[in-house]
């Protein structure tokens, strides 16, 4: 190799070393990755008055809370999905946590939760609500309502139970007064142990925090898997523990708050 | 759980009370309050006992630990138990962190937030190391930690990123959470933070011990210095979401290092794990390799992982390789032109620097305004890697003549232009050039 080469050569290492920013100290945060807590509300026209005014405060308040949650590990983003006798979206994408503001909700119309549960079925996908490049956890699915489906909900359930990020969810569900049914929010959730139940204004603002909250904690974060040694775990013995754990919780600490004195919702209207 | 109330005292184990301020934090094990005990505030720790398989014992663990002390002065380590609540809840209280130190999360972050009381909006600020050689002391201090706390015959167990809080200006690490450390052989519990644990215990075949401590030690430096997740590549992005499924094959059953030479099937995509590819570019060669053994070998074989000792060493070289142009660029001799074996010049404004050469060691070390050699690297019996032994300075009384002072305790000998060695006393110091040879006892050194 003559003189001539070796030094061309050694020109090519040094572009090399400055073809990019090589400051060893200038690095980006580590990539976050990122969980959707998605709500559907319903708002159709029987949540009037107390129950929506208690729903509305409280979400308000919940977004702080929730903002703590992720802030180490995991970026929060929130979706709010209302169904009366129309389906809409609060803001058209999911919205950072940091970022996310509460608009004031009004209640009208009818209980269309199928249509609730098809739209929200279009938009869990990559192509849509869910498409951050990093990596995501599987979304939380918390569900309001007050009432029984005034549309075939069944028929919106199938078609959200086929998509992917529904079942790998943490699903969640509250029933509000006496109307709304548990069997029904038992098969959006696929279990009766992350559903429950608020009869009154103090309990409805528990029960919304204590969901979202729990719910937001658990979604947000890698579960230790293994508690027993000595036995090499499989897929079968990790399947839906979040869900598992979030329904041990939401049962523990619902046990522990509720509230007897309140007036029930559907006393004194 | 118990939860305490503002305002509440709590007796302490022996006698006095920890009245409660506030609160710090929780975490999966209980809640961290502000409180107020013999005039002096404190951090004390609240265990939610429902969520442990065996308080009794755990709380003997936390006692034997408290009696036998910290390891060094760089652990955050409980000192006083509370007692006994008549339904068994207990704590312990330990120093505050101290002002001028970020969480370990924060520089991942490259930023902590800062909620204004008023509003509760929440504030930017930015974190970073500001020097490489801050940054690379912190890693060796991490090491030096670790390797302690091994060497006293105990396990951290739980070792991650909420676990350490680093001074971004000097290095200086602090070790927090020192609850489940436990002696070698014991486990009280804990199984560690995914992403942290080492693959066999995700599997579920192995309890948290020395070597599984040594596997998330790796995982800490490389996302220090890589600032991204060994493991997460185009394979565990490529999953629709991370489920409990998909984590227990990325990070136990199937964990693939992101740059295994031999599996290029989770290599880091570009778009999101730039840092890592960026700094893969930057690290020299053995630094790197360390990291591809702890990841690839060390995955399936515990012993073959890298100990604290080799890292340490590996660390000091690391740091004795940053140079600091004058016009500005501060990197490792790993990005510096080598024009002769003895020499590297900056790629960006041709600036050259000499070198100096230690009998014990193959790597040479670049010589600039300012750059120093600690005690370890003079004397081969010395482990003290942050006292300065030398460093190179400007004549005070000579503009222009640089030089290098004695600030060890210990008589040189260094070999002047005439030929002769002649003795430099601790304060002294000597002019550079190019035939320069210093003795130091048992190492030597040339230019």
């Amino acid at each position: 190799m003559s003189n001539e080469m070796i030094s061309d050569a050694a020109n090519e290492a040094v572009d090399n070393m400055l073809d990019f920013d090589d400051d060893p100290l200038s690095a980006t945060g580590v990539s976050r990755k990122s969980l959707v807590i998605f709500f559907l509300i319903d708002t159709s026209g029987s949540m009037k008055g107390k129950k929506m005014g208690e729903l509305n405060t409280v979400m308000e308040e919940l977004i702080p809370e929730i903002r703590k949650v992720g802030e180490a590990d995991t970026e929060v983003k929130v979706a709010v999905l209302t169904f009366s006798t129309d389906v809409r979206w609060m803001y058209s994408t999911p919205i950072s946590i940091e970022d996310f503001e509460w608009a004031r909700l009004r209640a009208n119309g009818v209980t269309s939760m199928g249509a609730a549960f098809k739209e929200l079925s279009l938009r869990m996908s990559r192509n849509s609500f869910l498409n951050s490049p990093s990596l995501s956890f599987a979304p939380v699915i918390f569900l309001m309502t007050d009432g029984y489906p005034s549309d075939d909900y069944r028929e919106g359930l199938r078609e959200l139970q086929s998509n992917s990020w529904y079942k790998f969810g943490l699903k969640a569900a509250l029933g509000i007064g006496n109307e709304a049914n548990d069997d029904v929010l038992a098969e959006f959730t696929g279990t009766p142990d992350t559903v429950v139940h608020a009869y009154s204004g103090g309990q409805l603002a528990q029960m919304i925090k204590i969901i979202a909250v729990t719910s937001s904690q658990i979604g947000s974060k890698s579960m230790t898997l293994s508690d027993d040694t000595g036995r090499e775990i499989g897929e079968e013995d990790v399947f839906a523990a979040k869900q598992k754990l979030l329904g041990q919780q939401i049962q523990e600490l619902v046990g522990k708050n509720v509230e007897e004195s309140d007036v029930p919702f559907d006393t004194g209207w | 759980m118990v939860e305490l109330e503002i305002g509440q005292e709590v007796e302490m184990e022996f006698g006095g009370r920890a009245q409660v301020l506030s609160v710090i934090g929780s975490g999966g094990q209980g809640t961290v309050y502000l409180v107020k005990f013999n005039g002096m505030k404190w951090a004390l720790k609240w265990y939610d006992i429902d969520k442990m398989k065996n308080p009794k014992a755990f709380r003997k663990n936390l006692e034997s630990n408290i009696n036998d002390g910290p390891p060094s002065n760089k652990f955050l380590w409980p000192k006083y138990l509370t007692k006994e609540m008549p339904d068994g809840t207990f704590g312990y209280i330990m120093e505050l962190k101290p002002e001028g130190f970020d969480s370990f999360v924060d520089i991942l972050n490259t930023y902590k937030l800062e909620i204004d009381a008023l509003t509760g909006q929440a504030v930017k600020k930015t974190v970073r190391f500001t020097s490489l050689t801050a940054m690379i002391t912190a890693v060796i201090n991490i090491v030096n930690a670790f390797r302690q706390l091994h060497r006293s015959g105990k396990s951290y167990q739980d070792l991650n990123d909420g676990g350490f809080f680093i001074n971004v200006n000097t290095g200086a690490v602090l070790v927090c959470d020192c609850d489940n450390i436990a002696p070698e052989g014991s486990n009280f519990g804990i199984g560690g933070k995914p992403g942290y644990m080492a693959p066999e215990i995700v599997r579920g075949i192995a309890q948290p011990n020395v070597q599984t401590d040594k596997y998330s030690l790796a995982v800490v430096l490389f996302k220090l210095l890589f600032r991204g997740d060994p493991m997460e590549g185009e394979k565990v992005v490529r999953d629709v979401c991370l489920t409990e499924a998909s984590e227990l094959k990325h990070y136990g059953q199937n964990a693939v290092f992101v740059y295994d030479p031999n599996d290029a099937s989770n290599r880091p995509v570009r778009g999101i794990h730039d840092n890592v590819i960026k700094f893969w570019r930057i690290y020299p060669e053995y630094v790197k390799d360390a990291f591809i053994r702890s990841f690839t070998i060390g995955i399936s074989e515990p012993s073959k992982r890298i100990i604290e000792n080799e890292w340490q060493k590996l660390f000091i070289r690391l740091r004795s390789e940053i140079i600091m142009c004058g016009c500005g660029r501060t990197n490792f001799t790993s990005m510096f032109a080598q024009p002769t074996e003895k020499s590297f010049k900056c790629p960006k404004c041709g600036m050259e620097f000499s070198t100096l050469g230690f009998s014990n060691r193959e790597s040479r070390m670049p010589l600039f305004l300012g750059c120093k050699f600690y005690e370890c690297e003079i004397n081969p019996e010395s482990d003290d890697f942050s006292t300065v032994a030398g460093e190179l300075v400007e004549n005070k009384l000579k503009t222009g003549m640089l030089g290098i002072k004695n600030c060890s305790d210990k008589t040189w000998k260094a070999k002047m232009p005439d030929g002769a060695f002649y003795d430099i006393t601790p304060g002294k110091g000597f002019p550079i050039w190019q035939g320069l040879e210093i003795d130091f006892g048992a190492i030597k050194a040339q230019m």
